[in-house]
């Protein structure tokens, strides 16, 4: 169900009045008679049954359960992120942060992880000789400008696994745009 | 694209008791989501967020929930922020007081929603400018421990609201509707959730969100007391199990002499009242030890289980009663006779 709504038709979907809550300055909470409240009124109804309350949620508009397929996109943590299993700890990092994972480690990037989750920071520092920052620019991380190839190389050769960071924070790297194509031109005879 | 500002302060206090937390910020860059993490390394004071060189940006605040040797991530909050944006605030509106807001699983709760610096329609601005989407959604709770687990249930309602006004918005009575067989148990929470305008290409902000907690109706089973008898005593074997009395109640037995008739002051069971001013939902078992003091000459007796809660102005409720009959005249059938 999906509807434009005034503010008088929001406030129409449902009405009550509001109460207001007596103040009461009998002691919180304990047991024993003076925890009674100081005004006692004799008990008016009984307790809702699941009958009475089943019949009055008919009566309120109520569009039911999302539909499967139906539901909001979000910037939901598990698809937008990279996840990185040392031993019986995991990180995660940005989806698109993880810039080369050596042959060796290939299986440290994981879809389920488990155990003790460690925050990026963390996990690089205790895991220096196999974990690394590699620093990039905001134009390098929204794809505006590449990262330079040959610091990059340079970075692989300690064959470490490699995140883009700036200041220190993982980020996502977003592809350089190709260039559009040209179409061949005829080469003269 | 205009540069929204230098640096965005992440103000307020972030006081989380446990697990490791950090804060994702998202914009939408030359066309292209970046994605930063930063992390959070003390319990409380000001985050100094990435440069925001786009219109705007979501900031979600996680933090991790340590089970056993497993951590689980939970998003704590969600705030867009933009220069187009329209300024929204959600609040929850209860008969209880309470913060968090809360209520009980067969009360009505209110929803307000207020927004200004909505673009009109026929500004150029975008659309994200022009109006917002309001979405319902829940959370189950764990019945036992009433928590979010990785194995409770949680989705969206197909209700969904769109606002193309600045204004506040006000619905007085929102009956939930957790899924579930028994209404009166739903244990959870709902939520209205305000996100930028629906765009089929993008991913939508949430600009504001209001949550209730909702806890179950309280029951009350008497045993000990057997209705189908007369006793030539006052009972002294009667208990009262109490199970999710509201956080915030007073419970207690009363016995009157009589039938069951609702609108009866009897007398109140000293040692039956029982009190909370808790977060959550609580169990006891009462003895009923103090019978005597509400029972004078022989006859039938209604013992009554009442509590009192935010709800009602204060009136109790009945959650369960039993009868008695009290017979304490010995009566005797003999016979005199005499040999001689």
């Amino acid at each position: 169900m999906n509807q434009f709504i005034s503010g008088a038709a929001f406030a129409a979907v449902l009405c009550a009045a509001h109460a207001e809550t007596a103040p009461d300055t009998s002691p919180a909470a304990g047991f024993g008679i003076q925890y009674l409240p100081s005004k006692i009124l004799a008990p008016g109804t009984d307790s809702t049954s699941d009958e009475a309350l089943k019949a009055l949620r008919q009566k309120t508009k109520f569009g039911g359960l999302q539909k499967v397929g139906d539901e909001r996109k979000t910037y939901d943590l598990a698809s937008h992120s990279s996840f990185i299993q040392i031993d019986d700890s995991y990180t995660l990092v940005p989806k698109g942060a993880v810039l080369f994972v050596p042959p060796k480690m290939a299986t440290v990037i994981v879809t389920e992880p488990h155990g003790t989750f460690v925050p990026w920071t963390e996990m690089q520092a205790l895991n220096r000789g196999s974990l690394a920052n590699f620093e990039v620019t905001l134009d390098q991380a929204s794809g505006k400008t590449p990262i330079d190839p040959a610091k990059l190389e340079f970075a692989k050769r300690a064959g470490n696994l490699l995140v883009a960071v700036i200041l220190g924070g993982a980020v996502s790297v977003a592809p350089v745009p190709s260039p559009p194509s040209v179409a061949p031109t005829a080469s003269p005879r | 694209m205009k540069l929204l500002r230098p640096l965005f302060l992440i103000a307020g206090s972030i006081a989380i008791s446990s697990g490791a937390d950090f804060i994702r910020q998202i914009q939408t860059v030359s066309g292209q989501t970046v994605i930063y993490d930063l992390p959070i390394t003390g319990d409380s004071g000001q985050i100094v967020s990435k440069p925001i060189p786009s219109t705007s940006a979501v900031f979600q605040l996680y933090t991790s929930v340590t089970s056993g040797t497993t951590s689980t991530l939970l998003k704590l909050d969600e705030k867009t922020v933009g220069t187009y944006l329209p300024s929204v605030t959600a609040q929850i509106l209860s008969d209880d007081p309470h913060v968090p807001a809360r209520t009980r699983a067969d009360k009505p709760y209110g929803v307000t929603i207020t927004v200004s610096g909505m673009q009109p329609a026929t500004s150029t601005a975008p659309d994200s400018a022009k109006q917002v989407q309001v979405r319902r959604s829940y959370k189950l709770y764990d019945p036992t421990t009433h928590a979010v687990t990785a194995t409770t249930a949680a989705g969206e309602y197909a209700d969904s609201f769109q606002f193309q006004t600045n204004g506040t918005f006000t619905s007085t009575s929102v009956l939930q509707q957790l899924p579930g067989s028994q209404p009166t148990q739903a244990i959870g929470e709902e939520s209205f959730t305000v996100y930028t305008y629906p765009d089929s290409t993008t991913v939508q902000g949430q600009l504001a969100k209001a949550t209730v907690q909702i806890w179950p109706v309280a029951t009350a089973a008497i045993s000990g007391i057997d209705s189908a008898r007369t006793y030539q005593g006052v009972p002294t074997t009667g208990t009262v199990q109490l199970t999710n009395l509201y956080p915030k109640s007073a419970t207690y037995v009363q016995v009157y002499k009589g039938a069951p008739m609702l609108g009866t002051n009897g007398t109140i069971l000293p040692s039956s009242v029982i009190a909370y001013d808790s977060s959550e939902p609580q169990n006891a078992i009462l003895t009923i030890s103090d019978l005597a003091k509400g029972v004078s000459d022989d006859g039938l007796y209604t013992l009554e289980v009442l509590t009192t809660t935010p709800f009602n102005g204060g009136v109790a409720e009945r959650l369960t009663y039993t009868t008695f009959n009290i017979s304490r005249t010995i009566h005797l059938n003999s016979s005199i006779s005499s040999m001689e």
